[in-house]
This record gives C-alpha cells, sequence and structure tokens, in this order.
C-alpha cells in the first residue's frame, strides 16, 4: 500500500456506526487501561527477597482472603514468610508462579466480568474470583491450590490458631537442646 | 569430617576413592559399608546437616529444610504433589519408618539373571539388623490407627501391624517433620555416624553440578556450596574421584545425568518414572482421634493390594483392580489445611473438627510411566499423567477407605474433592460418584523410582545388573531410581538395600 492509499483510507468521513463503536472501544480500552497501569491500594509487607512490592500485595490480598486475616501487620508477617518460601524455588517455577500472580490481580476482568484488578476489589468480590480458580477450569485450579496452600502454610503454624481447631502443638520448645541426644552427633561436623 | 555452608565459604578440590552424590538412604549405606573397607569416600548433599536440636517440630520450619521446593514440586500438569527429601539422612529424615521388603514376585517379574530375591534378602538382613527393625507393639497403636484397624476387622479385610525402624520412641507423633527425639534408626543415627568415624568425608549444602566423562569414564565432579538460607553460591568445587556413585534420589540423579550430558543412546535417562501415588478420605467421629498423635501408620491393609506382573493383573474390562495398598493417614495443622476443602469460613469449619476426624490413605502400586527431564538449570519437569487402571485403582481407593471408615464408625465419610463427597452409609457410598479427574483431588506421590534402572539389556535399560551405568564404566546408581518398576510397598528397606549392593558393586571395580 502506497502512502497515498493510507492517506486516503484515513480521510474517509467515519459513519455514525463506525463513530459510536471506535468511541466505546476507547473508551473501554482507556478505563481497563487505566485499571491495569494504576498502582492498586494496600500495603506492602517489610524488605522483600523474592517477590515486587506490587506482588506481594496481591498475595496479601490473597491470603486475607483464604484466610479471612484482617489485622495488616500479621498479613505482612505472613507474606514476608512466603516471600522467603518463594525464594526457595528454581528459578523457573518462581517465574511462573509469579507470572500467574499477575493473572490473578487481572483475573476479575478476565474471567469474571468484574472491572478492577483483584486487590482492588471488596472482600467478597475477592472470594468470588477465588471461587472461580477453585472451580473453574482445569488449569486454573492448582493457581488456587498454590494460594491456598501457601497461605495455611503460614496461618496454621501460628500458635493462636491452635486453640479454634484443637491442635495441641509441638512437643519441644523452638531452641531446645537436649545434649544427651546432640553428643551422637558431637565432633561430626569440622570445627563445631 | 562434615563440612557445611559453615566452613566451605571457599572453592575447594578433592580427590578421593568414591565420590557419592546424595546421603540419603542409598549414599549413606554406600558411604558406610565402603568407609568401612578402607576406602576414601567423600559424599555430597544439597540439604543440610541437621541435628535433632533442629527438628523443630514446626511445619513452616521443616517444610523448607526437608523437602525439595519446600514441599511444593508437583508433575508438569500440577495434578501430584511430589514430596522427596534433602538433608543429611535424605527421605529417612522425614519419612514414617515403615520398613517392607520388596515380594519375590515383584522382583521376579524384572527377569534379571543375578538381582534375585535370594541376593536382595541377604541385603536386607543386614539392614534390618543395623536399623534394629521391630514390628511396632499394639499397644502403641494411636487412636487413628485403631479406628483403621477397627475397619478393616469389621470388613473382614486382609489386615496386620507393620515393622519400623524407631528405637526409644515416645510417640510424639512429629515423624515427618524430623525427629527431635532421634528415635529414628535411620541414616542420619546409624550410617553417617559410622561413615564418618571410618574416615568419609560429607559436604552438606552442596548441590553437584555435572559429571565431566573422558571415554567409558568419570572423571570428576563440579559441585557448589549454596547458603542455605539464601541459596546464595558460596563456593565452588571440583570432586576427582575413581568411581562414582549417584544416589540422589530418583528426580535428582537423572537430573544430574541429564545435566552432564551423559551418554544415553536409547534416551532412557528419567524414563519409566513410577510414583506410588496416594489419595486420602477423611471420617468423622464422634470421639476425638487427634490424628496427629501416636505413632503414625502402625497398621496396613493389604486387602487390595496385588503384587502380579502388570500385565497379569488387568482384568477384562481393562481395570486394574488389586494393586492398591492402604494404610492409616495422618498430617499436621497445615499439611491438613491443605487438604481439606475450600477456603475461608467453609475451611475453617472444617478445620474446627479436625480433632474428630480420621484418615486412610490409599496408595496405588501404579502401572503409569512417566518422565523426569529438565526445567530450566536445576528444575525438575516431572510428566507422569495416571493411566486408566491407576486411576480406576484409585478411585476404588476413595471408595475402600470410606467404606473402612464407615465400617469403624464414622458418621461421615469425606471424600476431599474440589467439590466434596460426603456419604454416611453404605448405600449412599455406592451411589457416590469417585471419579478421580485430574485437579479434582489432592493426589500426593512419596516415592518416586525407577527412572535410571537396571537391566540385561542396554537398548531397554539404563544400568545393568550390578548397578553399572552402561556407557561408563565407574559410574553405579544407588538409589531407588535403579528399580525396574513400581515396588508396591514403602520404599526405605530397598533404597539401604541398594546401596549396601552398589559398595559391593564398586569393592569389585
Amino acid at each position: 500500500m502506497s502512502d497515498s492509499d493510507s492517506t486516503q483510507q484515513w480521510a474517509t468521513p467515519l459513519s455514525r456506526r463506525k463513530f459510536l463503536r471506535w468511541t466505546a472501544l476507547v473508551g473501554v480500552a482507556s478505563v481497563v487501561g487505566w485499571r491495569f497501569l494504576t498502582p492498586s491500594q494496600g500495603s506492602a509487607p517489610g524488605p522483600l527477597t523474592a517477590l515486587s512490592a506490587n506482588q506481594a500485595k496481591i498475595l496479601a490480598a490473597a491470603y486475607a482472603t483464604i484466610t479471612l486475616e484482617t489485622d495488616a501487620t500479621k498479613i505482612a508477617e505472613a507474606i514476608t514468610f512466603m516471600d522467603r518460601l518463594i525464594g526457595k524455588l528454581d528459578d523457573r517455577t518462581r517465574f511462573e508462579f509469579k507470572a500467574l500472580l499477575a493473572l490473578v490481580e487481572h483475573s476479575p476482568i478476565l474471567f469474571h466480568g468484574m472491572l478492577g484488578r483483584f486487590t482492588a476489589l471488596g472482600a467478597e468480590n475477592r472470594a468470588r474470583c477465588l471461587e472461580g480458580w477453585r472451580f473453574g477450569a482445569v488449569w486454573r485450579r492448582p493457581v488456587f491450590g498454590a494460594l491456598k496452600d501457601l497461605s495455611y502454610l503460614y496461618y496454621y503454624t501460628r500458635p493462636e490458631h491452635w486453640p479454634a481447631i484443637g491442635y495441641t502443638g509441638p512437643l519441644v520448645p523452638r531452641g531446645l537442646i537436649n545434649p544427651a541426644l546432640e553428643r551422637r552427633y558431637q565432633g561430626l561436623e569440622i570445627g563445631q | 569430617m562434615i563440612f557445611t555452608h559453615r566452613q566451605l565459604t571457599s572453592s575447594r578440590k578433592f580427590e578421593v576413592d568414591v565420590c557419592i552424590i546424595g546421603a540419603g538412604a542409598g549414599g549413606s549405606a554406600a558411604a558406610y559399608a565402603l568407609s568401612r573397607a578402607g576406602r576414601n569416600v567423600l559424599m555430597l548433599e544439597r540439604g543440610s546437616f541437621l541435628t535433632p536440636k533442629d527438628f523443630d517440630q514446626r511445619e513452616e520450619d521443616m517444610f523448607p529444610k526437608l523437602f525439595y521446593d519446600a514441599g511444593g514440586r508437583r508433575t508438569r500438569n500440577r495434578a501430584i504433589r511430589v514430596l522427596h527429601g534433602h538433608g543429611v539422612g535424605g527421605s529417612t529424615l522425614h519419612n514414617i519408618n515403615l520398613c517392607k521388603r520388596i515380594p519375590d514376585p515383584v522382583i521376579e517379574s524384572w527377569e534379571l539373571s543375578e538381582f534375585t530375591p535370594r541376593a536382595l534378602a541377604f541385603y536386607y538382613e543386614q539392614v534390618e539388623a543395623l536399623l534394629g527393625v521391630s514390628r511396632i507393639s499394639e499397644d502403641r497403636m494411636n487412636a487413628n490407627n485403631r479406628v483403621f484397624r477397627r475397619g478393616v476387622e469389621e470388613l473382614g479385610y486382609r489386615g496386620g501391624m507393620l515393622s519400623h525402624n524407631r528405637k526409644d520412641c515416645v510417640g510424639s507423633g512429629f515423624c515427618e517433620l524430623g525427629c527431635a527425639f532421634d528415635a529414628k534408626m535411620n541414616a542420619l543415627r546409624v550410617l553417617v555416624p559410622e561413615a564418618v568415624r571410618h574416615g568419609a568425608t560429607i559436604l552438606a549444602d552442596t548441590r553437584a553440578i555435572a559429571l565431566v566423562t573422558s571415554g567409558r569414564r568419570v572423571t570428576h565432579l563440579t559441585a557448589e556450596t549454596l547458603h542455605p538460607e539464601t541459596g546464595a553460591r558460596q563456593a565452588l568445587h571440583t570432586i576427582k574421584a575413581k568411581s562414582f556413585i549417584c544416589a540422589g534420589g530418583a528426580i535428582e540423579t537423572p537430573l544430574l545425568l541429564q545435566r552432564s550430558e551423559v551418554p544415553d543412546p536409547h534416551g532412557l535417562v528419567g524414563a519409566r518414572l513410577h510414583l506410588h501415588p496416594g489419595v486420602a478420605a477423611l471420617g468423622e467421629f464422634a470421639a476425638k482421634v487427634n490424628s496427629w498423635q501416636g505413632i503414625p501408620q502402625s497398621y496396613e491393609c493389604t486387602e487390595f493390594l496385588s503384587f502380579e506382573p502388570e500385565e497379569l493383573n488387568v482384568d477384562s474390562d481393562g481395570k486394574s483392580e488389586t494393586r492398591l495398598w492402604m494404610i492409616a493417614g495422618s498430617a499436621h495443622p497445615a499439611g491438613a489445611a491443605s487438604m481439606v476443602p475450600g477456603f475461608g469460613s467453609e475451611h475453617a469449619a472444617w478445620m474446627e473438627r479436625l480433632p474428630h476426624m480420621a484418615c486412610v490413605s490409599a496408595m496405588v502400586h501404579d502401572t503409569t510411566r512417566g518422565r523426569v527431564a529438565r526445567k530450566g538449570e536445576f528444575g525438575a519437569d516431572i510428566d507422569y499423567v495416571l493411566n486408566e487402571a491407576d486411576r480406576k485403582t484409585l478411585e476404588i481407593g476413595l471408595r475402600e477407605a470410606c467404606r473402612i471408615l464407615l465400617a469403624a464408625g464414622a458418621h461421615e465419610a469425606v471424600v476431599p474433592f474440589v467439590r466434596p463427597v460426603r456419604v454416611r452409609n453404605m448405600v449412599e457410598l455406592e451411589r457416590a460418584n469417585m471419579e478421580v479427574n485430574d485437579l479434582d483431588l489432592d493426589i500426593v506421590a512419596v516415592h518416586p523410582m525407577s527412572t535410571v534402572w537396571m537391566g540385561r539389556d542396554q537398548s531397554s535399560s539404563c544400568l545393568d545388573e550390578s548397578c553399572r551405568y552402561w556407557q561408563l564404566d565407574n559410574l553405579i546408581v544407588a538409589d531407588m531410581s535403579a528399580y525396574p518398576s513400581s515396588l508396591g510397598v514403602p520404599p526405605q528397606m530397598s533404597a539401604y538395600a541398594i546401596g549396601l549392593f552398589a559398595a559391593d558393586t564398586v569393592k569389585g571395580l
């Protein structure tokens, strides 16, 4: 196509129907673009090693929805823990996990017809989104499974949640050293 | 001596008789035997050197220390969670100490001329004596196992007490998180100290990068010490040895061989993966069960467990119905929470009933063959999709697990599908749909095996009958990779036995 051809095409007057269609498309694109590009709300947790601040916020929103935790400090502690675990994954798996977090963030509009990011939704709509990940297409379910496993690995290892489930907890305090047992291993590690 | 990341802060060169990659059951048994025979042994281990003070009975601390990917490793289609351990002691740190020999029909099905039931029995006897294997006494059964046995007996199914390798066990029930009371007679407690006393060197927190070959021999291994918390590389090592033993387990051993690009003319390394996938059902009882307390898995049901060769075990409908092993299951809160359906308030309601829940697991002696391949540089791509026969077997397992729980007096049995199936009596059980589809249900596998297997012919196997790699004269495999099929029994004893067996191969080189 020559330059004059293209100029002529753009010069063609828009019909009313085309004008309305383009206006609608530009409008939707603006809204979606704004939703996608504007940083989500919420406070980020402490120092992160594996996740970006935005990824941490997505995980925090999922954690709060899954565990019903509302205390911002406890949520931040949970994210710090999860960040450390994610840091232990191999590079490819960690990359995949982060990509899936991005998908979760944009899942309201992609799968549920809701405008807004996951982190910008209210608790009820977040729960609806997660139900979608839980019951949705087979490829979506592991995403829910991963978020759930990570969340409960932190939540149910906090002693304050044990009475509700009748769990009696560990029998040994953290840091307990039994010299009689350690003696079997004494001198094996060089310099110890 | 044991070197950890604390000492391995700079690169080193080692030259030894035997380099063993992996300090689990197989590697430790080989190190034990070879060091006692006067060989200069160096053993590498990706995980850390942990002693009883480190086993603090907390899931959040122990999962990352004991399992690859903190216990989150899964098959490629994400349908099966594959738990396999690391640390000096390997999977014997977190296992439940079940001790069973491979039944003769399974060994005979491999049609090997030298690796026979009799040959293997020689090594089993040594292992059982070393580890003090004995049957759990009935008075030590925990409530979960008593419930399980009640159901099995009520139905007239075949069952029996299991043997474990424990000594001075206090019955804390935290076995899967490592033993704070050091009551596991495992690689860590029995074999590693003895190997070190006989001069073996262990490099903990150290990952094998690649074997380097020249002609038909491995000349050296490159390895790196990583900080256990940050994963940062601290040092790069070179290990020269006369012989190399791969004992990293059935996932890591094929990955190392693939990473090293060892000759594999028939493309077999990593293929033929078996996993023993398992599912579980829960039963709610009026009385508390507290399934996490006491010695776990002291009783088994073998009513549906056949060891006939795979091809003889498929009936005219194409269903494999008898390759099923059943046992009581248990988990601490985070593990249980992963299995319990849903999230939010629905999940919380389930969790509140946890003390009243008993759990029965069903594991398939699988005929499915998967494949392990590299994912990135050090990750694992575990391609394993259940075949129809194994899927059907798991369905039978779920139904029978529910039947046993109901027969034991559960007022409701639950299968934790994505949409849970709940049955209150045998009529509802018969009507219930137990179809096992990928990602409808949490499937867990803790026994990866048979990825670098032995055989009589190098076009259809990776190792000869002495566990030596067909294409490399001084490379031996001494872990669960070496067995040619699913075993149908917990593999612990067989992993130790193959380690002792491989040590004899090395002695003869």
